[in-house]
């Protein structure tokens, strides 16, 4: 099986309906939204660690264009 | 034919579907780790290279044919890790207690002339041998029995498709994510003592660590891939 379909099946009503008796009801839409902001937060992650990365390479290169290296 | 007969033909077909399976990824694996073994060497990385890329192949075809295999992404994520956790193992390690051999007095000092002069300037001039640079033996007393053992210990867990294989590549990308972010400031800080003099300055480092600093950039995927599909 493939992680696409695999990744399909984990939200899909048949999965969600296989909850605990007694758990707090889950629904699709709270799902997605919740997926939604991991996402969003991923995104924010990645752009943080690229540009600290790339600010961390300018300064270097500035500092190889002032210096006798 | 009657349902039972139908049942118990299905599961047959099952069971030679599952033994066909495994033993596909097995042959595949075979190869990919004997390749991940000599590219974690560093010296002998190029022996290892096709090795690994003949495994990746025939998992490819076992993948085409039907067969049930590791998704693609977990194999290369679980080997990469796997591989450059292993190669700043072993160079750590000659820097850490093997640093007045010819091996390492070779390897690292080259290193040291061609990009990082940390490995140059003053190499085994301090009491505890090996690089001087400031800064550069705390990361490697605290990297290398932390989290490059983990990390290598997590990506087998991650490619058995254990749960805790991938908890605990997730956690130790995020120690990925702190080690780099200090040590690259550290790069920064001293960038006087570690560029002046070397072959290829700044671009050439870069260049060169590019491969393993960004393995921690699989922590999107680690995280929002289905934890279903990794077994307790």
């Amino acid at each position: 099986m493939n992680e696409q379909t695999l990744s399909k099946q984990t939200f899909s009503r048949q999965t969600l309906n296989k909850q605990p008796v007694g758990a707090p009801a889950i629904s699709e839409q709270a799902i997605s939204e919740q997926d939604r902001r991991r996402r969003r937060g991923l995104i924010a992650f990645q752009i943080v660690c690229y540009g600290y990365l790339l600010s961390m390479f300018l300064i270097q290169m500035y500092m190889y264009s002032t210096r006798d290296w | 034919m009657s349902e039972l007969t139908t049942s118990m033909s299905g599961m047959n077909a099952l069971g030679t579907h599952d033994e066909r399976s495994r033993q596909a990824q097995w042959q595949a694996d075979k190869w990919m780790m004997s390749g991940a073994l000599f590219l974690g060497s560093a010296v002998f990385g190029i022996i290892g290279l096709p090795l690994f890329l003949r495994g990746l192949a025939l998992q490819l075809k076992a993948q085409r044919a039907g067969l049930t295999v590791r998704p693609m992404m977990v194999t290369l994520i679980g080997y990469l890790v796997a591989v450059d956790a292993a190669l700043n193992s072993i160079g750590w390690a000659l820097d850490m207690v093997a640093h007045h051999t010819l091996l390492a007095r070779v390897f690292l000092m080259a290193w040291g002339n061609m990009f990082d002069a940390g490995y140059f300037w003053h190499y085994n001039e301090l009491w505890i041998g090996g690089a001087s640079a400031p800064g550069e033996k705390a990361w490697e007393i605290a990297l290398l029995p932390l989290v490059f053992s983990m990390r290598i210990a997590a990506a087998i867990g991650f490619l058995q498709m254990k749960r805790w294989g991938h908890q605990w590549l997730v956690i130790t990308c995020w120690f990925g994510v702190v080690a780099w972010t200090g040590y690259i400031a550290n790069m920064t800080i001293f960038a006087d003592v570690r560029y002046t003099g070397v072959v290829f300055p700044v671009i050439g480092w870069w260049l060169y660590d590019i491969f393993y600093i960004t393995p921690f950039l699989a922590l999107p995927y680690l995280h929002s891939v289905n934890r279903e599909i990794f077994s307790h």
